[in-house]
């Protein structure tokens, strides 16, 4: 796709969409906040500057830098990974995050750019260049992605697993798979799947999972919220109620409202036009991060941009679905928008490589 | 690479694609459906709390309460948040003593209403239900509980006719009044009806927001809907009534069991000073709520009635009549006062006997003896001149066959005449149905408060005053309509003359009214319910006993009238009764003097 854009360059437009969006994501933020109390906006705010403070740092790296150390990137988010069944602390079932001092670290978060950076990696070290992998060629590829999955499953993290899988997958398809290949890996993923049900997650795991799944064994829990979720949604018409005044959220009928319902709070508040307005941002992005990458010449540069276009992408489309009922409820944040620190860092970090590979 | 380019191109689609797919979705869900999810979020915090006022308190012409409020618990429930309405009854079944059949009845109709205003579901409930509610609010969804006014009746039956009584406004209500909705409490009977756009006030309003787990936030709700206001509450208007308290509670047992009414009024004003009417109920049984069925099975009970029989009882007046047919002779110069007529005991009109009650006769009869005797053969011979088309218009002036005028329910009766006869009956008039008339049998029916209004017209010197329940600055006498005018003064006084007689004289029918305390003139009256023929020891074909009275005999303060249903001999039955009655309202007029004096000194 071609886009034709007289006065700036794909990367003024990248840096000012991002800008306008994370500005957005504040406000909501803040507007949720007044209630509640603002300590959830002011830590948010830190973690926007440290975000910045990561373009401005990876975006001035030299681009072989990066590509040199996607490895050591990789292994380090992977072992950080591990360390958590031991160390892990165990927020709402899951062990999924690190607490060092003040600050809580989700390692499945950063993992990945790491899973992006690798498969990059991977796929221009391969020589060949083939247009389709076959079965045996995609065996490191997979295993690549399916360890860190794996480990994700194990905490369990639904939501951030089912996350992770689209994105390598992306990034796999993109990279071709011959049909005999996708065959097997189809059939290999429905046999595995009773043994891994069995082997890998425990009972409580289970129905944690089961209820997650099954809307009508919990209807307080998780239907309900996306009956809210949509209600918020819709209730804000075509202009919204205002700033702050988001009775659904603001009354918590809305749950989650600052982190996975962050969207359905600017629908409620801004209406129509407010979420159309964040929908249209965030897709442009992605489009942005697109272009960037199919201008580029260098193999690893455009695959990892591909990557974290497919990250934002996935993100959104969970994200978005979930809240306007599309789709259950998994727990997904959208960047920029919902507070969390790690998955803020991440997004800013994807924006920071694209920024620095793009010069490549 | 090209392979690679058009992967991309594919990727760049699939974001458009999906970019129009969420776009598309929210259209849905907030243009297409915003409407609907606006009023359900609204739905969802919004409670509208009604803050029920208290009806006006009434008052007794000396300021005595004589109906008013006490704190009473309701339990209300928010339509829209009952989630298991099966779960809901059986969790209050236990609780309070009311049926779960009864309650998932009520429950199952409330819950089709999805209303965010509450809705009662059982009232006044006692200490021990109040307390297990209040312990188990957790767990009913959508019940509160509601600080309500209980309408208390320190007089109980005395008063509980007259004063009437409130009910939950039905859907018929609902429309003619307009300004209350259903569920709000209204007058259905009585005083309690007629002043109830008054007595009833103006319920409050508040909007509270709740949280997802029905925690009020109060304070909020100006800001997130600044649509919704909420409504000061304005209490009903006290009344005050003409009614002496101690006058009526002292009528009403006056008249021991016996079914009947007695109205006591001021002769000069028309203000009814007391009104009883027997049969009554006790107003709990009333207030509490009964289903159809044990409403019904209340009604039966023989010591159970809501209607009152000073104003919508109708009965055959009898000899008190023979006021008016006096009055009308006198007028229409038809008997001579001087003349005088035999009484042997009957009277043939077309070969047709008419006994007198005294069957050995009266002897000579003149109109003032035949008065205070009761005469009915002077009455069935004057009364062949005279005509039903002349006695006619003589009852109409005097009220019957009319409403008085009364702030209160009331019948008409029936003033009979050819034309009334010939429309109703199609029939021609008899000239034996005229005499039967003439004293007070036949067709004739009038309530008590008319007899009442006729008897003060005599005591008042000829003025036929509109009878008051409610006390007004106003001093000036309302006269009745229908020509208005003073009734003929000469004629007057004669009557005070033949009912002090009646009263005061050895032969008189009233002796036993007569007092030492005051002078009482009056006229009696037996009301035969079935014909003479028929002999019956039967309470219910007993004659209805009437007495009707003034005092002092000249210059008149009270008049008290006195119908017994079945009570027999009106001399015998009705006069000690309201020979009482007179007395006491002296008595206590002598008592508030003197602690008046007391005060002022």
């Amino acid at each position: 796709m071609k886009f034709e854009l007289p006065y700036l360059s794909s990367y003024s437009w990248l840096l000012l969409l991002t800008a306008l969006l994370c500005l957005a994501g504040l406000m909501n933020l803040y507007s949720v906040s007044l209630l509640a109390g603002l300590g959830a906006f002011k830590k948010q705010l830190v973690w926007v500057f440290a975000g910045l403070l990561t373009v401005a740092v990876i975006s001035r790296l030299r681009p072989h830098t990066l590509e040199n150390h996607s490895v050591t990137f990789y292994l380090f988010f992977l072992a950080l990974l591990g360390l958590l069944f031991v160390f892990g602390k165990t927020v709402s079932g899951s062990r999924s995050w690190f607490q060092i001092g003040p600050v809580s670290v989700q390692p499945s978060e950063f993992i990945k750019i790491g899973i992006i950076m690798m498969l990059a990696n991977y796929y221009a070290n391969d020589v060949a260049a083939k247009e389709n992998y076959n079965s045996v060629e995609l065996l490191k590829p997979l295993a690549l992605l399916l360890v860190p999955t794996a480990a994700v499953i194990a905490q369990p993290d639904m939501g951030t697993a089912i996350t992770i899988l689209l994105i390598g997958s992306s990034i796999i398809l993109l990279m071709g798979i011959s049909r005999k290949a996708l065959l097997k890996i189809i059939i290999i993923a429905l046999i595995s799947i009773v043994p891994a049900w069995h082997l890998l997650i425990k009972d409580y795991q289970k129905e944690r999972i089961y209820s997650f799944m099954d809307t009508s064994t919990d209807p307080f829990g998780v239907s309900y919220n996306s009956i809210q979720s949509q209600i918020a949604i819709g209730s804000g018409m075509g202009f919204g109620k205002g700033f702050s005044l988001g009775s659904q959220s603001n009354l918590n009928f809305l749950p989650a409202h600052h982190t996975d319902f962050a969207f359905s709070v600017i629908s409620e508040e801004w209406g129509f036009r407010g979420s159309v307005f964040i929908l249209l941002l965030y897709f442009s992005i992605i489009l942005f991060i697109l272009r960037i990458a199919t201008s580029l010449e260098d193999r690893f540069a455009m695959i990892a941009c591909f990557g974290i276009a497919a990250m934002l992408f996935w993100h959104a489309v969970i994200n978005i679905a979930m809240v306007t009922g599309l789709m259950p409820i998994i727990g997904t944040p959208l960047f920029f928008i919902s507070y969390g620190g790690s998955s803020t860092l991440t997004a800013f970090i994807g924006i920071g490589i694209v920024l620095c590979l793009r010069r490549k | 690479m090209g392979f690679l380019k058009h992967r991309f191109t594919i990727a760049s689609s699939l974001i458009v694609l999906f970019f129009v797919v969420f776009s598309g979705r929210l259209f849905y869900l907030q243009i297409y459906k915003g409407e609907e999810y606006r009023n359900f979020s609204e739905r969802n915090i919004l409670r509208a709390l009604e803050l029920p006022a208290p009806r006006g308190r009434i008052f007794d012409r000396n300021g005595e309460k004589i109906l008013y409020n006490k704190p009473s618990f309701n339990i209300r429930v928010f339509p829209r948040e009952i989630t298991d309405v099966e779960e809901l009854a059986e969790k209050l079944a236990e609780i309070i003593n009311v049926p779960e059949k009864k309650l998932l009845e009520k429950l199952r109709k409330i819950e089709t209403l999805q209303s965010f205003y509450p809705v009662t579901i059982a009232k006044d409930i006692s200490r021990e239900e109040l307390l297990l509610v209040e312990k188990n609010k957790e767990t009913l969804e959508g019940i509160f509980l509601e600080v309500g006014h209980k309408r208390f009746y320190p007089h109980g039956e005395a008063a509980a006719v007259l004063l009437g009584y409130t009910g939950i406004a039905d859907a018929k209500e609902v429309r003619t009044y307009g300004r209350i909705k259903a569920g709000n409490e209204l007058g259905k009977m009585g005083v309690e009806k007629v002043f109830d756009s008054e007595l009833r006030g103006t319920n409050g309003l508040e909007y509270v927001m709740v949280n997802a787990h029905g925690k009020v936030i109060s304070d909020s709700v100006a800001t997130l809907l600044p649509a919704r206001k909420n409504r000061e509450m304005v209490q009903g208007k006290d009344i005050h009534l003409t009614i002496d308290a101690q006058l009526q509670q002292f009528a009403y047992d006056a008249l021991g069991k016996e079914k009947g009414a007695i109205v006591a009024m001021d002769v000069k004003s028309g203000e009814i000073l007391a009104m009883v009417s027997r049969p009554s109920y006790r107003p709990e049984h009333i207030s509490k709520e009964l289903s159809p069925e044990e409403r019904r099975k209340t009604k039966k009970k023989k010591s159970f009635s809501l209607l009152n029989r000073s104003t919508q009882g109708t009965y055959p007046p009898g000899s008190v009549l023979k006021i008016i047919t006096a009055f009308a002779l006198l007028e229409e110069k038809t008997a001579d006062p001087k003349s005088s007529v035999h009484c042997p005991g009957h009277y043939f009109i077309n070969k047709k006997r008419f006994n007198c009650w005294r069957e050995e006769g009266h002897g000579d009869m003149n109109l003032y003896k035949a008065i205070v005797e009761s005469c009915d053969v002077y009455f069935y011979k004057l009364s062949q001149k005279l005509g039903v088309d002349g006695l006619y218009p003589y009852m109409k002036k005097f009220g019957l066959g009319e409403r008085t005028g009364i702030a209160l329910p009331e019948k008409r009766g029936v003033n009979p005449s050819k034309a009334w006869k010939r429309k109703h009956l199609k029939e021609p008039w008899y000239p034996g149905e005229t005499a039967i008339l003439a004293i007070g049998q036949g067709y004739v029916t009038a309530t008590p408060l008319q007899i009442s209004v006729m008897t003060s017209a005599i005591a008042n010197g000829g003025i036929v005053v509109k009878p008051k329940i409610r006390k007004t600055d106003e001093k000036k006498p309302l006269r009745i309509t229908g020509g208005g005018q003073r009734l003929d003064a000469k004629s007057v006084s004669f009557l005070k003359k033949a009912l002090y007689g009646a009263v005061n004289e050895h032969r008189g029918t009233g002796i036993y009214a007569r007092s030492k305390i005051t002078s009482v003139s009056g006229k009696t009256g037996t009301a035969q319910v079935v014909s003479a023929k028929f002999e019956s020891t039967e309470k219910r074909f007993q004659d209805h006993a009437w007495f009707t009275s003034y005092a002092p005999s000249d210059s008149a303060e009270i008049s008290v009238t006195v119908l017994v249903e079945n009570g027999g001999s009106g001399s015998v039955a009705a006069a000690p009764i309201a020979k009482k009655i007179i007395e006491t309202y002296f008595k206590l007029k002598k008592e508030r003097d003197e602690v008046r004096i007391a005060i002022s000194e």
